[in-house]
């Protein structure tokens, strides 16, 4: 009962991290899910007149449905700095004290979807947390501000709730004729975010909170690309967004929020902007992979714990190590459910590690030739009636002996081959080939011999299943489910039903009635 | 294949899995079992209950004593040299009598005084014991095997196995050595195991390398219908090791010597279970029966009157 007690609740833990971190963290299931990324780039030439100059680009802010993974702000003579202002837009300005001739400056990053969430908190902050700054039309403006107010007031008739105010107020706007109150506010060339921006003004003299946004859409890879700008409204529970000049509502997640507000992309100070581009490219980088580098932008205690963050180098180290519970339970299955005897408790699964090493095929034959050899070697040693102690370390020796001369010849037929005949565990072999002997002199050669290919059968479905590679992947993803195994074999630890090898064993009992 | 194993659970057939948790790991604590691995201590608590076993000559415990050897057996002609950690019968040495420049053993080969010797060295260096743990090499009275077993034993020595479970010999087997088993009677290495009575001591149907079988393989006589003398005396013997000992599901192997009766060989805190094949039936039954009886068996007086009254052929037919 206390067992039972212990093994559920280690499942139901693994199976509920599991499911959290599958779920909402979006952690892959599959080794080469790909999970898109994708890769923007700003490129600024200017042309400077030999004095001190500026240039400000807007960057994405942090927060949003996007997080950066690498940001890099290139130049070569500028110097950088990095600003935040009161709405939550993000800067980067270069400056310098003498710009002479061409320059360019780069932004480029990599930004990847953030798992979960539709709405970003940011779409859920009213606007009264908000700073005042963003307010249209910019105050002062007293012919701008009138226009706002009589547009307004032609929408109150047939715009009930404030969805389809914003809706109707973009339309508007948009298909203003010349000379009207909307094309005052629009200007003369309306673009989406002067058609957005007199909407926001708008708007606000009904006293709706609105606001400009300019953003990528992140579709497909785009050799040159522009900010699109579009109009949130608030709604009263979340910032709602609508198209310019459509005015249809729309869910922005494809949309990396680039800055809000009515201010220009750029701001150069003594220099001339020869030529601003964006590039966008969608790179498929394996799931697998920009998760680890993704683990620090999500803000959640699980996400910390998985083991993408360490070196390169300790993560295959953890990947062999996670698969040591499968290989062992493999052996208790055989163990207790099927009866295979087996020479040493372990052996077979350290076998099966070294097979990872030297392929199936390769490993089978080594394993068979070194353990043959060795038995011989031993049956001559017996002969000299030693010592167990000195004997067994001179059967240690013989098999490293044994293992340089395989190496040796293995390398003759393939490179590398060698190397990989050194990484058999050199005592379990000694062990063996002794466990064998003893066997072998004791119960005769029959059991020695089916002890020795029960180890074998028993390593060869080790590696199999430790060379599963979706099995590889979810383990070192959810290392959690490692408790399932756990559980298991605390399961088998109880199992009191026959061995299939005992159906054979006592046939002569079920005939019997 | 479930059909089959639904037959043998009808049957009341112990498996393995079964027996290791059920049993061994339930009934047996592990602070116990070294009463049963070491031989020498299992001499001295059975004998101190009045359990007869065979006469200890003397302890080879160091290298420094192999050359002692002569000393220790003082004159005696036969003797067993028996590893005090040693499992199934590994590394036990039958002795039969002097020769010029060594011994003759059990099986009639001769062997050099250093032949013996390096055998006790092997035995001191744990080659024989649990765990390669270095050991002790007892040196034991040969018994003279009562010669009722001998139309059907090839050599080597027959012994008794009976298995008791909380006190309860339950089931019981003769062990019979085979050409193929080199003289020893344990059953994995080629031995014939016959089932025994355990009210009667009458043996009955026998297994050999787990087939039933009626006749022994290399003599041919038939097993069945053999009394075991002095059985009373055995099943009280196996009763009392239980009381002194205290593991739940435990072994007892006995010998029938011609001048002193049953004497106790060794007790195994894991019994196998070929002796359901040797008799022909399951364990289950009879080890759930001594469950229900639980704690009306307080003594070994009333767990015999049990075994007479629960497992006799007209209680279990």
């Amino acid at each position: 009962m206390h067992l039972r007690l212990l093994c559920t609740s280690l499942i139901l833990v693994a199976l509920a991290l599991f499911i959290y971190r599958w779920q909402v963290l979006d952690y892959p299931l599959v080794p080469d899910a790909d999970s898109a990324v994708w890769e923007i780039e700003a490129q600024i030439d200017v042309e400077g007149a030999g004095e001190s100059a500026r240039i400000g680009l807007f960057v994405p802010p942090r927060g949003g449905s996007f997080g950066a993974l690498e940001e890099d702000f290139i130049s070569s003579g500028f110097a950088l700095t990095t600003q935040s202002d009161a709405i939550g837009n993000r800067s980067a300005v270069w400056s310098t004290g003498n710009l002479v001739d061409r320059s360019t400056v780069f932004y480029r990053a990599l930004f990847y979807k953030l798992p979960g969430t539709e709405l970003s908190e940011e779409a859920r902050t009213p606007p009264a947390d908000l700073s005042p700054d963003l307010r249209y039309p910019p105050p002062g403006n007293e012919a701008e501000a009138a226009a706002a107010e009589q547009i307004a007031s032609s929408l109150d008739a047939d715009a009930a709730g404030v969805e389809t105010r914003a809706a109707l107020a973009i339309e508007r706007l948009a298909n203003a004729a010349a000379g009207t109150n909307g094309e005052a506010l629009v200007g003369a060339e309306a673009t989406d975010a002067s058609i957005a921006a007199a909407a926001a003004a708008v708007l606000a003299a009904s006293d709706i909170p609105a606001r400009v946004v300019h953003g990528l859409p992140l579709e497909t890879t785009r050799q040159s690309v522009s900010p699109e700008a579009w109009l949130e409204v608030w709604t009263g529970e979340r910032w709602a967004s609508f198209h310019a000049p459509t005015g249809d509502p729309f869910t922005p997640t494809n949309h990396l929020i680039w800055w809000r507000g009515a201010s220009e992309l750029l701001s150069v100070e003594g220099a001339d902007v020869k030529r601003t581009s964006f590039a966008l490219q969608r790179q498929q980088i394996g799931a697998t992979a920009s998760l680890g580098q993704r683990s620090e932008l999500i803000s959640d205690p699980m996400s910390g714990a998985t083991l993408l963050a360490l070196p390169v180098n300790t993560q295959n180290v953890f990947r062999l190590l996670l698969m040591i519970p499968v290989g062992a339970l493999i052996l208790v299955v055989m163990r207790q459910v099927v009866g295979i005897e087996t020479i040493g408790t372990f052996m077979p699964v350290l076998i099966a590690l070294a097979f990872r090493v030297t392929d199936l095929f390769y490993g089978v034959l080594f394993f068979t030739l070194l353990v043959s050899f060795g038995l011989l070697m031993r049956f001559y040693f017996a002969k000299l009636n030693l010592l167990l102690v000195p004997r067994l370390a001179a059967m240690l020796v013989v098999v490293i002996l044994l293992m340089v001369g395989m190496s040796l010849l293995a390398d003759s037929v393939s490179l590398g081959l060698g190397l990989s005949v050194a990484l058999f565990p050199i005592v379990i072999l000694t062990m063996t080939i002794e466990r064998i002997s003893v066997t072998w002199e004791e119960n005769g050669p029959p059991d020695a011999i089916k002890q020795a290919i029960g180890s074998l059968v028993v390593a060869v479905l080790a590696y199999l299943a430790m060379s599963w590679t979706l099995l590889e992947h979810l383990l070192f993803v959810f290392p959690e489910l490692t408790l399932i195994l756990l559980a298991v074999m605390l399961m088998l630890g109880r199992y009191s039903g026959y061995r299939l090898t005992e159906l054979g064993r006592f046939r002569d009992l079920a005939g019997a009635k | 294949m479930l059909d089959r194993i639904r037959r043998l659970r009808a049957a009341g057939v112990v498996g393995i899995n079964a027996r290791n948790t059920r049993y061994v790991a339930d009934c047996n604590p592990s602070r116990l079992m070294p009463k049963v691995n070491d031989k020498l201590q299992t001499k001295r608590i059975a004998e101190a209950a009045g359990v007869a076993a065979p006469r200890l000559y003397g302890l080879v415990e160091i290298q420094a004593q192999v050359r002692r050897l002569e000393q220790i057996l003082d004159g005696q002609e036969d003797f067993v040299i028996k590893p005090a950690l040693g499992a199934q019968g590994d590394g036990i040495l039958v002795i039969a009598s002097r020769m010029k420049g060594g011994w003759r053993t059990a099986g009639g080969a001769r062997i050099t005084d250093r032949e013996v010797a390096f055998h006790l060295s092997n035995v001191l260096s744990g080659m024989y014991s649990l765990n390669g743990l270095s050991d002790v090499a007892m040196l034991e009275e040969r018994v003279k095997f009562d010669p009722i077993f001998d139309a059907v034993s090839y050599k080597g020595v027959p012994d008794l196995r009976l298995l008791v479970y909380k006190g309860v010999p339950c089931m019981a087997m003769a062990r019979l050595p085979t050409r193929e088993s080199d003289g020893k009677a344990n059953l994995h290495k080629g031995g014939v195991g016959v089932g025994l009575d355990i009210v009667t001591g009458i043996t009955d149907g026998a297994v050999h390398n787990n087939r039933m079988t009626d006749e022994h393989p290399d003599t041919g006589n038939a097993l069945a219908g053999i009394a075991v003398p002095q059985w009373g005396e055995i099943l009280r013997m196996a009763a009392d090791c239980y009381t002194q000992i205290g593991l739940g599901y435990m072994g007892v192997d006995l010998v029938i010597d011609k001048e002193r009766g049953p004497l106790l060989l060794e007790l195994n805190g894991r019994p196998g279970l070929a002796v359901q094949l040797a008799n022909g039936c399951g364990l289950q039954g009879r080890l759930d029966a001594v469950d229900r009886a639980g704690p009306d068996l307080a003594d070994t007086a009333a767990r015999l009157a049990f075994v007479r009254e629960t497992f006799g052929r007209a209680a279990t037919a």
